[in-house]
């Protein structure tokens, strides 16, 4: 069972990856990806749009596995199915500190960016859940609504200082949609330790986190300091879906859908679960890509758009299934 | 006089000056927005130009630009505010306006499809906005209701269905011509910019009819819901005459929004303004409405005049309402209803 899961994955990388280098503008047949792939390519041309969707598809593989884990991590934290940086406002928090930095201190490097998107992040977070638990306890409603505000206030505030510089509106609907198009070799290079990282503590506290979803009574009697865990993994959930908003502006809803996909499939044991969400999410995220190249004609649609166009829908099925009593 | 009586009279006095309080103000506000812009012209000159005295350059920027404005302006804000009204009301959810759970920005995305994809104008428009905020509004309700119906549920879906929507709009924004970008903004937060005298014309007769119905509704329902056997052994089925009361609501939403875009928070605001102002727990249309108006027409001298900028009214109005969201979900414990 194990392995299947594994070639589907294999597999599933495998196809998603040959699209996105071929479909585009410009559709490239399958025997010049492979020659270029082998290095027998002599069209300039071919290369250079190769070279540039791939890129552009390891960062989206990037993103999307980066944003699955992260709304698996504030789910689990939260014990609650509708929990995602998206819905929560991180992200336009992010995108928000990110849009300040820019129009104030004057930022260029990439790792700038992810430094002010996750100190971003961080603060939305910590207001979000402080105004959700103000009055009683954290209900699902109550962090959706408070998420809901936020994010218009953060997006108000984005317009505010953007839309001024008329030159940049282009750049300015970045900042409020997500996309791939700007993705640079160096961005993933400053993303790539970052990710890793996060996504290997996220490994090693899997039974801790196991334990958590199970409730606060039983992961303190299985030993698990339930306190520390919380913070550690929404930290990691906000460092992932910080960065990816720093490179890739905010993209919305993926960490909602994928888990919930999996889970569908294949359980909730974290173990299994956070894994092929990762793998789902980044095959999505590409995926996404792809459909907005395709659709989009001469120019291309952003996945942030794509992604709540899709997303959306699921996160209207979650809320209905929710159970009275939780709402 | 009993005494009930006495505080009922008191209560219709309160309103009754409230109202005229509102009036003055809104009258204020209104003359500001023809007189003050990028050129400040004179009571007088504006009074010469209403008078079809021709006055060079004044003429123009009066009659086409601000006279129109003002008119969507006051207009735009009257029928959120008391379309607002009517959904808080009957919902019974201070959350459930029409733009917290997506029925502006359903029929905003009706207006762009129509707009930039289908290449219509005017009436047809409207009609297919109308349409559709009707089916956005009957498709919440319905999902809402299947498990049993609870006003949170109705919200969440609704801000489901609204990222649904602006997605949409900004996909077929994308889809369309380059230069239709910066239009964009106005069909994403709303603006009076570029209305039109026919526009605004069609408005006015919008609002006040469905204005017309929905008093005479509401009046009608209040007194029925004093009494529902009264109401049954008339034959009368008062959840049908409610649902009737949110389609007119939403007939004048899809009017206004797809004139000037969904303006956001002023049909979630005016209603519990006036309430808090009255501290008085019934529904007072007419004042929310007015208070709408005031919101926008208020808003937009601001966005037009403070800043460095130009900002479209939508943005000043959701900056001014999303503060009064923080502050419902601070004031709502965990045993209480959001």
């Amino acid at each position: 069972m194990k392995f299947n899961k594994i070639i589907i994955s294999l597999l599933l990388f495998f196809v998603t990856y040959f699209l996105s280098i071929s479909l585009g503008v410009r559709d490239n047949s399958v025997l010049d990806v492979f020659n270029t792939l082998i290095g027998n390519n002599k069209d300039k041309l071919i290369y250079a749009i190769i070279n540039e969707r791939n890129i552009r598809t390891i960062m989206g593989f990037i993103s999307g596995a980066a944003l699955a884990a992260s709304g698996i991590l504030m789910q689990v934290t939260t014990r609650n199915p509708i929990s995602d940086p998206s819905i929560l406002g991180v992200n336009s928090g992010a995108s928000l500190v990110v849009v300040i930095a820019l129009s104030f201190f004057g930022i260029s490097m990439p790792y700038q960016y992810i430094f002010y998107a996750v100190i971003g992040a961080i603060i939305s977070v910590f207001l979000v859940f402080c105004i959700a638990s103000y009055n009683g306890g954290i209900t699902p409603i109550k962090l959706v609504l408070s998420g809901a505000a936020l994010n218009m206030i953060y997006n108000s505030l984005i317009n505010i200082i953007l839309l001024p510089n008329k030159t940049i509106i282009n750049e300015f609907r970045f900042w409020q949609i997500g996309s791939l198009g700007g993705a640079t070799l160096q961005n993933i290079l400053w993303l790539l330790p970052i990710f890793i990282m996060c996504i290997c503590i996220s490994f090693l506290i899997i039974p801790s986190l196991n334990a958590l979803s199970l409730g606060d009574e039983i992961a303190i009697s299985l030993g698990v300091n339930v306190k520390q865990i919380r913070y550690i993994s929404i930290l990691l959930g906000v460092i992932l879906c910080g960065s990816i908003t720093a490179l890739c502006g905010p993209i919305t809803f993926v960490g909602l859908m994928v888990p919930h996909f999996v889970r569908m499939i294949w359980g909730g044991n974290i173990k299994v679960l956070l894994p092929y969400s990762c793998v789902f999410g980044a095959n999505l995220l590409v995926l996404c890509d792809i459909l907005g190249r395709v659709l989009g004609g001469n120019g291309e649609i952003q996945v942030g758009i794509i992604t709540a166009i899709i997303g959306s829908p699921i996160f209207v099925i979650v809320a209905r299934k929710a159970k009275m009593k939780s709402l | 006089m009993s005494i009930s009586e006495k505080s009922f009279k008191k209560a219709k006095n309160q309103s009754a000056f409230l109202f005229i309080i509102l009036f003055c103000l809104l009258f204020f506000v209104s003359i500001f927005m023809v007189i003050y812009g990028d050129k400040i012209y004179s009571l007088k000159t504006v009074f010469k130009v209403l008078l079809n005295d021709e006055v060079k350059g004044a003429t123009f920027a009066i009659t086409r630009i601000r006279i129109p404005r003002m008119i969507v302006g006051i207009f735009s804000g009257f029928s959120f505010g008391i379309a607002g009204a009517v959904f808080q009301g009957i919902l019974k959810n201070p959350l459930a306006s029409p733009d917290v759970i997506g029925v502006s920005s359903g029929t905003s995305a009706a207006a762009v499809v129509s707009i930039l994809i289908l290449n219509l104008s005017g009436i047809q428009v409207y009609i297919i906005g109308i349409i559709f905020g009707i089916l956005i509004a009957c498709f919440i309700l319905y999902l809402s209701t299947i498990n049993g119906f609870s006003g949170n549920r109705l919200v969440l879906i609704g801000i489901g269905i609204q990222a649904f929507m602006s997605a949409l709009i900004s996909f077929f924004i994308q889809k369309s011509n380059e230069y239709q970008v910066v239009n964009a903004l106005r069909w994403l937060s709303g603006s009076l910019n570029g209305v039109q005298m026919s526009s605004a014309l069609i408005l006015v007769c919008v609002c006040f009819v469905c204005t017309f119905f929905i008093v005479a509704l509401t009046g009608y329902l209040n007194n029925l819901s004093l009494n529902d056997e009264i109401a049954i052994s008339l034959g009368i089925n008062v959840n049908f005459l409610r649902y009737i009361l949110i389609m007119i609501s939403v007939i004048l939403i899809a009017v206004t929004t797809s004139i000037t875009g969904p303006i956001a928070s002023v049909s979630f605001l005016s209603a519990p303004i006036i309430k808090r102002i009255l501290k008085n727990s019934n529904t007072n249309l007419i004042n929310s409405g007015l208070m709408g108006a005031l919101i926008v027409c208020f808003s937009d001298v601001l966005g037009q005049n403070l800043f460095m900028v130009r900002y479209p009214v939508g943005l000043i109005t959701g900056f001014i309402g999303a503060p009064y969201l923080l502050y419902l979900l601070l004031k709502t414990g965990n045993g209480r209803k959001v």
